[in-house]
């Protein structure tokens, strides 16, 4: 029996982009071979088809020798196995801890656990990706998730450090950490329309506004939990809608700075103490873990829900959530300024971030 | 006590997990010379482990130092059961002892287990201190320098070549003694790596020692071999060429490559071949097998007196009592002397004006059969083998009117208990001038023009050639061709060797047809001289590398052995000849190497790929024995990597110093081959662990390069039904220093060394 044995190895470890962006897809050797072919590469190199296809099996049996290596990508640079010139080191490791954003959406909230790897084939099937790729997606953000739990201080300066990933990605994987751990109901199809790029902009601004390492970067532990005191202070905004004449005085506020700026006035003056009243209830019942994860839910359905129907444009709402949140500070008998300022300032930009078909 | 070895163990890194419990290793570190055996704390609960050990003295007989690695072996520690070994490290510490090689070796080097591969890196830092003993009886040779390098090193000159020195080793192979029955397959490859170790450093040491009977301090061209003949044992053994070097400033290095180059005769240059030749191709007839290969009877030949007439022929066996008995081929020292026992050169490049003419390639092969070795722990049987093939070069020489065999080398291929040896050199005149005593001006027939003679084995068609093929321009140089049992192996029952001889004929037409389709291509593209190399690696190779120069200065081919070469084909090298312009050789050199790099992918496997039409003819297993090579690699990053080549110099670099020869052997066992991605995932994986190792050792010798680096020696055995796998691969070369040429040096200085590089190209195989 004789067994092919084809190998091609150099001193300087030699990566071709594409081949490696093919391994990543989930490709199959004689799928990139065909890929390959298709893209030219045989006029380009003057090979044929047996060339490029030993030459795919080697790069792919690199990356695969290489993939140990890129789980703890500090050791990347110091390992003696194989001479990667640092530039490819780079390329090597921010392409393999890219993701698709489609897939992070649909993971996105879920605990990262074995029975989540288990819809993989699912997730695979309706996103497109091959499941190959979808895991390895998966079992980053579960590495990246399980290593930077056990770190102190700021969430994405621990990413960068430990996984030298650009800031870009590592502030991506911030999101996908805090989501994860805080697990935020994004599945519902209300939800659907939102994509990862919204969420992790909603994240970003939580991250740096809402947390405990926002106030106090020393602290212990995981600082992508919120901070549990400002939840509670939280309660006392309901004043705002409870006491009637702040409310109508809050009301009026705003009305004379929007009277004609706004095409929507009237319905704006008609639903303004709904929406303020449902504002301030999401905020008074972060507490309560339940509510705290129906965060964006309640959002879309309270307030994003509504102002879609009354047909606000996007620029009218950045008005109205301007004036909202700053004619506040003219009532004169309220007294949580501080509160009320961090709180509709994350939820301000979430609101016009999500604010859209 | 002429010296002392001091070790000191600084730390670990990237230790794999030992303990299952806590994902941690509790590791400690043996550090073993000779017999003596030094231990570190266990540093506990670490995958990084900081020893900082205090230094380790071992003191020793120089003897031992230059036959004994140091051996650091890193262990887990265990309360309860015996302590895990992680792996080991062999640091052959041969390079501290010359004073201009390396002075202390320090860095980080793969922990290496046979059957895991590499296992974590270890920082040690190792210096020894030699006492000078002048002692005549001693049984040491420090401070004599090898290179594997096939030229006088570039920052050496040549006061005097002594000549051809041969030396063998014989040992029983611990993977066929009765115990290894009983010990597990790691033990078994520890023993066989240490005795291997052992082996070379005993066989270096005593080629060392005649280089300095013969008044030498160098050895270049060092080429060793081992033959893993099975049960009746394993050899290792050695050739080389004996000079005496001379450190020099590297600026004078083209000028005073030789003293007598005061006078440099343009007309006795190789490119003088070169200037009538862009006629026709040869076209000769297939030569005929005249007769076998192996001598029944031979009789140490008086008869070439007149060409040995200078030196003693006498082959005085001494066997020596040092540990193992050996069998030294004495050669009596005489200035430059040519004419000894063997006229032989390992080496390749030559000073200008040296080659007086070159005759044709010649080359001798003979079967034997192993299992009919009377006393198979002696060497005299292999030497006596030996013997016959080199006289049989020498006849060859002699009949093609040469006094001389340049670029000479041996070679073995052995399946189960059939050994073929070949040897194979160029036959050469040699200048005169540079002989101590020159009486052989009268007695070359065949000096006036330059020759194309075409010799396979033993036939000899010069008588032809001489006259009718003179004119023509084809000429093979250095033709080596080691055959492989494999391809034979359907006919290697023991009466068979009849047919066998016929058989190698056969290929070795085979061959030589294929290289001169090859060099008619060429003549088209070149209008030149074509030097050709043909090279059948173990039958086992897949690429046809060529280097095509054209006159309009357009490469067309490149992969400089780009190539681990595994699927059955013929490897050729074309080389560009003298007589295309050489001035800017280096230049066009490096200009391909960054279009190589610029297409990287291009490179793989070369451009040019001859269909392996061997595979046809030889219906063999494939993935029995292979011969491995390293690809040439370029990355022009300015990070402190480690380059590795298999030329002797580096394009665009001057080597500025020589840290020492690099010889390892390593094994890799596998019980999980189809885990590791089968025999291909196996192999990658080994081939980039020696390549580690390499680079490692370097660095920490204090080099950036490789130069002569060779893969050679590999043994490859799987049984896929037992999931099993085994590979022995040795691996050789020089490790230097160099520094990129920052501004050119002046167009002499290049043209000379350029030249200097002319069948360094074509050693490349």
């Amino acid at each position: 029996m004789s067994t092919e044995l084809d190998v091609f190895v150099g001193n300087t470890t030699v990566l071709d982009e594409d081949v490696y962006q093919l391994w990543l897809d989930g490709h199959t050797v004689s799928d990139a071979v065909r890929i390959r072919m298709e893209a030219g590469a045989l006029q380009e190199c003057e090979a044929n088809a047996e060339i490029l296809h030993s030459d795919t099996m080697d790069q792919f049996r690199t990356f695969q020798m290489c993939e140990r290596l890129l789980q703890s990508p500090s050791k990347v640079a110091n390992q003696l196995l194989f001479q990667i010139p640092p530039h490819h080191q780079t390329m090597l490791i921010e392409r393999y801890y890219e993701f698709d954003s489609v897939f992070a959406r649909e993971v996105l909230g879920k605990k990262l656990s074995k029975g989540t790897k288990k819809d993989l084939d699912d997730i695979s099937s309706k996103t497109g990706i091959a499941l190959k790729c979808c895991r390895r997606q998966f079992d980053n953000f579960k590495h990246v998730f399980k290593v930077v739990e056990e770190l102190k201080g700021p969430l994405v300066e621990n990413i960068q450090r430990h996984f030298l990933l650009s800031d870009v990605l590592a502030r991506d994987y911030a999101a996908i950490v805090f989501f994860a751990n805080s697990r935020f109901e994004t599945g519902k199809r209300k939800l659907q329309y939102l994509s990862f790029q919204d969420f992790a902009f909603c994240a970003g601004q939580l991250i740096s506004y809402w947390t405990v390492g926002a106030v106090d970067n020393m602290m212990e532990d995981l600082n992508v939990d919120l901070e549990k005191e400002f939840l509670h202070d939280l309660k006392d905004l309901k004043v705002l809608v409870n006491d009637k004449d702040m409310l109508d005085q809050h009301k009026s506020l705003v009305c004379a700075q929007l009277r004609g700026k706004i095409k929507v006035f009237s319905e704006m003056e008609a639903s303004f103490k709904n929406l303020s009243r449902a504002l301030v209830n999401i905020a008074s019942k972060l507490t309560h873990t339940k509510d705290f994860r129906d965060l964006f839910i309640d959002l879309v359905e309270k307030f994003v829900e509504p102002c879609r129907s009354d047909k606000w444009t996007i620029g009218d709402l950045r008005l109205f959530l301007k004036h909202y949140s700053s004619s506040v500070r003219m009532l004169e008998a309220f007294r949580h300024q501080v509160i009320w300022d961090r709180y509709m300032g994350v939820i301000q930009s979430c609101i016009l971030k999500m604010y859209h078909d | 006590m002429p010296g002392k070895l001091k070790a000191k163990i600084v730390a670990g890194r990237h230790l794999p997990v030992m303990d299952r419990a806590s994902d941690l290793t509790d590791a400690f570190v043996e550090v073993k010379f000779g017999n003596t055996t030094f231990k570190t704390d266990v540093y506990p609960k670490s995958l990084n482990p900081q020893w900082n050990s205090e230094w380790f003295k071992f003191e020793v007989d120089d003897e031992d130092l230059q036959d004994e690695p140091l051996q650091i072996t890193v262990l887990d520690h265990d309360t309860y059961s015996a302590n895990d070994a992680i792996g080991k490290v062999y640091i052959d510490i041969d390079p501290l002892l010359c004073s201009e090689a390396a002075t202390v070796i320090s860095g980080w080097l793969p922990i290496y287990d046979t059957i895991h591969g590499i296992r974590g890196e270890i920082n040690v830092l190792v210096k020894v201190d030699l006492f000078n003993d002048l002692n005549r009886f001693r049984q040491s040779s420090c401070g004599v320098k090898f290179f594997c390098t096939t030229s006088i090193p570039r920052c050496y000159r040549a006061i005097m070549v002594h000549g051809f020195v041969e030396e063998l080793v014989v040992n029983e192979d611990p993977e066929y003694q009765w115990i290894d029955r009983i010990r597990t397959p790691r033990a078994s490859n520890e023993a066989r790596q240490r005795l291997i170790f052992l082996m070379s450093g005993e066989l270096q040491r005593k080629i060392g020692l005649k280089v300095l009977e013969m008044g030498g301090n160098a050895v270049v061209g060092y080429l060793q071999c081992f033959d893993l003949e099975g049960e009746s044992g394993l050899v290792v053994r050695a050739i080389g060429t004996a000079c005496t070097l001379e450190k020099i400033s590297s600026t004078l290095l083209a000028t005073a490559t030789h003293p007598s180059n005061s006078s440099p005769s343009k007309d006795m240059k190789e490119p003088g071949f070169g200037e009538e030749a862009p006629g026709v191709p040869l076209s000769s007839g297939p030569p005929t097998p005249l007769r076998a290969q192996t001598f029944s009877s031979f009789s140490p030949s008086k008869s070439y007196s007149r060409q040995s007439s200078s030196s003693d022929t006498e082959l005085s066996l001494t066997p020596k009592t040092v540990g193992h008995l050996c069998h030294f081929c004495m050669i009596p020292p005489s200035p430059f002397c040519v004419f000894q026992e063997y006229p032989f050169f390992t080496l390749t490049a030559f000073p200008p004006g040296f080659l007086l003419h070159v005759g044709g390639v010649v080359s001798a092969r003979s079967v034997k059969l192993l299992d009919r070795i009377h006393n198979p722990d002696e060497p005299e049987t292999r030497d006596a083998w030996w013997e016959e093939i080199r006289q049989e070069i020498k006849s060859h020489a002699k009949a093609l009117g040469c006094h001389a065999v340049v670029g000479y080398s041996e070679s073995t291929s052995i399946c189960e208990e059939v050994c073929i040896l070949s040897a194979s050199g160029t036959a050469a005149i040699l200048s005169s001038r540079f002989m101590q005593d020159g009486p052989l001006d009268t007695e070359h027939r065949l000096s006036r023009q330059p020759l194309c003679v075409f010799s396979t084995g033993s036939e000899r068609v010069e008588g032809d050639m001489g006259s009718s093929a003179s004119q023509q321009g084809v000429f093979f140089l250095l033709i080596s061709a080691p055959f492989v049992c494999d391809s034979l192996k359907c006919c290697s029952t023991h009466p068979s060797i009849i047919h066998f001889t016929p058989f190698s004929f056969f290929l070795c037409y085979f061959l030589f047809s294929l290289s001169l389709c090859c060099v008619v291509v060429c003549m088209y593209l070149s209008a030149g001289f074509v030097t050709a190399c043909a090279h059948i690696s173990m039958c086992v190779c897949s690429c046809l590398s060529v280097f095509v120069s054209e006159c309009l200065s357009i490469y067309v081919c490149v992969c400089v052995c780009a190539c681990v070469c595994v699927r059955s084909c013929v490897c050729v090298y074309v080389c560009p000849a003298p007589s295309v312009d050489y001035s800017s050789f280096a230049d066009r050199c490096s200009s391909w190497i960054e279009q190589l790099k610029l297409k990287a992918h291009t490179i793989r496997r070369g451009s040019v790929k001859t269909t392996s039409s061997m595979e046809k003819a030889s219906p063999l297993p494939e993935g029995r024995s292979r011969s491995l090579r390293s690809n040439r690699s370029y990355s022009g990053s300015s990070v402190a990597v480690v380059k590795m080549t298999p030329l002797s110099f580096i394009p665009g670099a001057k080597i500025i110093k020589y840290l020492g020869i690099i010889n390892m052997f390593f094994i890799r066992e596998t019980t999980s081959l189809r885990e590791e991605g089968g025999v291909s995932g196996f192999l990658h994986t080994f081939i980039a662990e020696v390549f580690a190792m390499v680079r490692a050792h370097v660095a920490a010798l204090g080099g950036n390069a490789v130069v002569s680096y060779s893969m050679k020696e590999c043994v490859f055995m799987e049984n896929p039904n037992k999931n099993q796998a085994q590979c022995l691969i040795n691996v050789s070369g020089d490790a230097v220093m160099f520094v990129r040429e920052s501004e050119l040096e002046s167009t002499s200085v290049q043209t000379q060394s350029a030249t200097a590089h002319t069948s360094n190209g074509a050693e490349g195989t």
